[in-house]
């Protein structure tokens, strides 16, 4: 692959603006809720006022009776003519007591917000009156709301039929047999034992996630002809067609998925496959009519988006002399109801459990999950899927160690950063290549901490109270096929078609459905670059399954890994044919490293004067296939996959400074800090964007978004005035650095970026606000990071004071 | 999060139009729409469900910021943004200035009225508690042609609830002229920036020729029973000349004495804590003002 590094042109690095941006930005954009077909329906879906009840009854006849109501459907309407989840295609491969429920409540409703009822009208006007008359007579049951009770043998059950509200757990460290994981568990106690210091601690993170501009979305057409046609606000459109069909049970050539080429964010949030989209399907073939439902935000955040909700109780051994020996966590997440198509609740804190140990050298790690299901909404993706508590925990633990044995915490982890690449992590995370301590020196410099150290101890003389706080991430670039394929029962390779046009365009089409991250313009840079044209001249489809090859989707930073390596083997395939028969044509000897693709040329390096415009070789190849070499045909059109053999990674690192007010606890970031290996940069301006993008939505899960349930399990967070997101001025500048190193795995060197970025972010916060607190003592394990908290702290380190 | 049927919609040119229009309701099935920052939730959550909808925004006697021998007068309909942009309110009356200023966010400044909002009363809001604590009087007018001010003090009856009856408008906010050496302030704490107020505080101070303070009032916004005055702290700010120590005094008094709720924004302890740390800054901020600092 190192012929296409070097011919790899300007455009890979360039920070062009996004070809995307015009349309989105003057208003042209075209999302789900744009979409409209002729003698379309609008549908609403009426949901449980109750966290847990059983449905005695329910009488839709008023509603249907409303003028303009077409349909109403209860879970008893459709039990028998829809098949119940869990289907193989949204069944991870890992042992879990899986919950059988259908797109609408059954026999019980079991959170505030679950799908109890779908109506269909001929406005959404008309479908709210109708929702009002819809009476369901509601049976109280007591709530499970608190993890550690749920799992208590005499506690009521979410899910009856399981037995249990142990949804999953896992052993992740010693191996794949309970007596390997004891012998295991036994080393990991003789460490602590003979350790010099040990750090022990329970580490909450509350239930908070992430809430894309965009909602959900569904429109659902049918014909007798072609069966059904789906525009779903989906990160994976491929898969959830495979869903359609099998619940359904439609015929595969009869179904088409399309994800809106614009969609407002993903995060993760449009990764599963989703009980409301059975439902559109469903309506839309009984009626043989259009059905649209858009999700309103009051739904949106009462039934997707919360991720987190972790408590890890988490140990550490470490010598006096600043040597990490062994890592020992025992969490328990808070799963929620878990009826999510192909996550379910706990394959989120499952890989959090995997990717706990970071980038150290544990000798050891004992690492153990335990999943609980609860009268909440279910756990659903957020970016930093599933380790945003794992890693607040891991490095706010390292900063105690430091305190512990009186060692600046950067120096700390300094010395216990993996040293070299590849490395297999305790609990088997593969981390492929990188340099941790190059990121680690850059961040070091840039945040100048002897300076701060100097500042600091002037402000206290004043007192200031200023703090410094330090955390790294490793991410994975991409999901491999080899944790997919057990994690989600997915294939994990990037796949793309490249299609050279008569005029020398280039189209590309991508089976992933991208919400934002600028697929548009990093594809067309990495084409631009291969084939020595501009951008512009590059177009990218995604998101339709009628026209582009199979992808698991647009999940797990797959964009700069898996996709455009794809792009960019399939572009290598068609200038291999290219130079073939142009080498033909000119009546030389040579193949594809005697040509450059440079200018919009295809140039011959013997002896520049034999040259071709790339227009007229990719017009003569695909509309004048005469006078062929000999067993060539005409037509420039490529599918490629790729699928690096280990799993990759990328690496980041964070500082932050604050300054705390010890009198009513408010803190300010005043400064933050970066330093990230992304490999070869393809265009900054959207790295940039995506380090931005992620660290404030680290922030502000950390500081102000939160998911409240009362005692009822009422959600009581259901909008943004209580449901808080960071804004513009919530939030420092973020000066972005880079120390990249070029991903030896993939073609261009690229690496997958953005999509656990924020999982750093409440460590190095939170170790900032204590550092700025070391006088009292204060050292805090619980997010969300408040000013009250914090007040809180101080006050009960006074209180000991006294 | 779609509005029950609305069967009339009417946009008024004139106040007379406008209760014209109320007039042609049963009481209650008609409201009037100001900037709709918060009406036109509480219609799309059905909150309310209104049969006829009375837009008032091309009601031009309703604008704008006017002034008569030092008193002020606020057109119901004046917006945010114009009151937090208008440089010639006077010291006393800072407070209407800092608050707007800080309400939601650009947007919203640009729409949101003060008539709205005090007519609305919300507990988590900024208007009430500077209008409370400012002495402002709302003037309203009935169908009949009557009109009538009510005091802030009697106008404000509780969360949602004020003495404007359901055939009244209102027109204005009226502030009197100020004494001599008047000073005030507005602030907030939310989680976030420019969020609904966790705890907000207003606090007016007169003093005499020698700094001395002779009168103060102080209202406070967040708490669940809605805006209210913080006699206790007005009564300890007396006779003090507005130093550090006598703010932090009344600080802790008014912390002290508040009955205040515990929620998701807030337990009780730490409003009371809040009270205190905003409470001292926006004190210290009256007091400077009404030194013409």
């Amino acid at each position: 692959m190192s012929s296409v590094e070097k011919q790899a042109g300007d455009w890979l690095g360039a920070r062009l603006t996004r070809k995307e941006d015009l349309r989105l930005v003057t208003g042209q954009g075209r999302y789900l809720a744009d979409l409209v077909l002729p003698g379309m329906l609008h549908a609403l879906f009426v949901r449980s006022e109750y966290a847990h009840a059983r449905i005695k009854s329910i009488d839709a006849s008023e509603a249907l009776a409303l003028p303009g109501v077409v349909a109403v459907y209860t879970g008893a309407d459709i039990k028998d003519s829809v098949k119940p989840m869990p289907q193989s295609v949204v069944l991870p491969n890992l042992p879990a007591r899986y919950p059988t429920f259908w797109p609408l409540a059954t026999d019980k409703v079991k959170f505030h917000g679950e799908p109890v009822a779908l109506i269909v009208a001929r406005d959404k006007y008309v479908a709210e009156d109708a929702a009002e008359l819809v009476y369901v007579d509601y049976e109280e049951l007591p709530v499970i709301l608190d993890p550690e009770r749920a799992l208590a043998a005499d506690s009521p059950l979410v899910h009856e039929e399981d037995g249990s509200n142990e949804i999953f757990a896992m052993t992740l460290t010693g191996g794949e047999t309970p007596e390997g994981q004891a012998e295991n568990a036994a080393e990991v106690e003789k460490i602590f034992q003979a350790a010099d210091v040990v750090v022990s601690e329970r580490f909450r993170v509350h239930r908070t996630g992430i809430t894309p501009m965009e909602p959900r979305g569904v429109l659902c057409d049918w014909n007798d002809a072609d069966g059904l046609t789906a525009w779903i606000t989906t990160q994976r459109p491929h898969i959830d067609r495979l869903a359609l069909i099998d619940i359904l049970d439609i015929p595969g050539e009869q179904v088409r998925v399309i994800a809106p080429r614009d969609q407002g964010g993903g995060f993760g949030v449009k990764a599963p496959f989703y009980r409301e989209n059975i439902m559109i399907a469903y309506a839309a073939r009984a009626l043989k009519r259009p059905v649209r439902w858009v999700e309103s935000r009051y739904e949106s955040l009462m039934n997707v988006g919360q991720e987190r909700d972790q408590i890890n109780d988490l140990e550490i051994a470490a010598s006096k002399d600043g040597k990490l020996l062994a890592v020992r966590n025992h969490g328990l997440a808070d799963n929620g109801v878990g009826t999510t198509g192909v996550y379910w609740g706990f394959v989120m804190p499952f890989l959090g459990a995997v990717e706990l140990p970071n980038a150290y050298t544990w000798e050891r790690g004992d690492v153990r999950l335990r999943v609980a299901t609860t009268n909440k909404a279910s756990l659903t993706p957020s970016r930093a899927f599933g380790h945003f508590p794992t890693r607040f925990a891991l490095e706010r633990a390292i900063d105690m160690v430091a305190h512990r044995i009186g060692m600046e915490p950067a120096e700390l982890r300094r010395r216990n950063l993996v040293p070299s690449l590849p490395y297999t992590s305790v609990t088997n995370e593969y981390y492929d290549s990188g340099d941790f301590l190059r990121v680690w020196d850059n961040l070091l410099e840039r945040a100048d901490l002897p300076a701060f150290r100097a500042e600091q101890a002037a402000a206290r003389k004043q007192g200031r109270h200023l703090g410094i706080g330090f955390a790294c991430g490793v991410e994975l670039s991409g999901v491999a096929s080899e944790l997919l394929v057990p994690m989600e029962n997915q294939p994990g390779y990037g796949a793309a078609t490249v299609r050279l046009d008569p005029r020398g365009k280039v189209m590309v089409f991508g089976g992933d459905a991208p919400g934002g991250q600028g697929h548009e313009t990093t594809t067309a840079q990495v084409v631009a670059s291969l084939f020595g044209i501009d951008p512009k001249d590059v177009v990218v489809t995604t998101g339709d399954t009628g026209t582009t090859p199979f992808g698991a989707g647009s999940i797990g930073a797959r964009a700069g890994s898996y996709f455009v390596s794809a792009v960019a083997n399939a572009c290598q395939e068609l200038q291999d044919k290219i130079t073939r028969i142009l080498a033909h044509d000119l009546q030389i000897e040579a193949s594809r490293q005697h040509f450059e693709f440079k200018d919009g040329e295809v140039v011959y390096l013997g002896d520049s004067s034999k040259r071709k415009t790339f227009r007229d070789i990719v017009e003569r190849i695909i509309m004048h296939p005469i006078n062929m070499p000999e067993g060539e045909v005409g037509g420039l059109e490529w599918t490629a996959f790729f699928e690096a053999a280990k799993p990759m990674i990328c690496f980041n690192a964070d500082c932050c400074i604050v300054e705390v007010d010890v009198d009513s606890g408010n803190f300010e970031i005043r400064r933050w800090v970066t330093s990230e290996d992304v490999g070869t940069l393809i265009n900054p301006n959207i790295v940039d964007g995506q380090m931005h993008g992620a660290i404030v939505q680290g922030l502000s899960n950390a500081m102000f978004e939160e998911f409240v349930y009362d005692e009822q399990g009422q959600q009581l967070s259901a909008d943004f005035e209580h449901y808080k997101l960071a804004t513009a001025a919530d939030v420092p500048d973020i000066e972005i650095t880079y120390a990249p190193t070029p991903c030896p795995h993939t073609p261009l060197g690229t690496r997958g970026i953005g999509e656990g970025r924020p999982s750093s972010v409440p460590g190095a916060l939170t170790n900032a606000v204590c550092d700025a607190l070391a006088p009292f003592g204060v050292e805090l394990t619980e997010l969300p990071l408040r000013p009250d908290r914090v007040w809180r702290a101080l006050q009960a380190a006074r209180g000991e004071r006294r | 999060m779609y509005p029950a049927r609305i069967e009339h919609y009417e946009r008024p040119q004139s106040v007379a139009e406008a209760l014209a229009a109320l007039g042609r309701f049963e009481p209650g099935d008609a409201i009037f729409l100001a900037g709709g920052m918060s009406a036109m939730q509480a219609m799309k959550s059905r909150m309310l469900q209104p049969r006829c909808v009375i837009d008032l925004q091309d009601v031009a006697e309703l604008q704008g910021v006017t002034r008569e021998h030092g008193a002020l007068r606020l057109g119901a309909m004046t917006r945010y943004a114009a009151i937090a942009a208008d440089a010639a309110i006077p010291s006393a009356y800072q407070a209407l200035r800092d608050a707007a200023a800080h309400v939601g966010d650009r947007q919203v400044r640009n729409r949101g009225t003060i008539g709205g909002s005090v007519s609305w009363n919300y507990v988590a809001s900024c208007m009430p508690a500077t209008v409370l604590g400012l002495r402002g009087a709302m003037l309203l007018a009935a169908a009949d042609g009557s009109t009538r001010r009510v005091v802030a003090d009697d106008f404000f009856l509780g969360p949602l609830e004020t003495a404007r009856r359901d055939d009244e408008i209102l027109l204005a906010v009226e502030f009197p002229a100020p004494p001599a050496h008047c000073g005030s302030a507005y602030a907030k704490w939310g989680l976030i920036k420019d969020a609904l107020p966790v705890v907000g505080i207003c606090v007016m101070v007169g003093l005499d020729d020698d700094d001395k303070c002779v009168s103060a009032r102080i209202a406070l916004s967040g708490l669940a029973d809605g805006c209210q005055r913080a006699s206790a702290g007005e009564a300890s700010l007396l006779d003090s000349e507005g130093d550090e120590q006598a703010i932090a005094v009344a600080m802790d008094a008014i912390a002290e004495s508040v009955e205040t709720q515990s929620d998701q924004s807030a337990d009780a302890d730490y409003r009371r804590q809040l009270i205190r740390s905003v409470g001292r800054e926006v004190a210290a901020r009256a007091f400077a003002r009404a030194r013409g600092q």
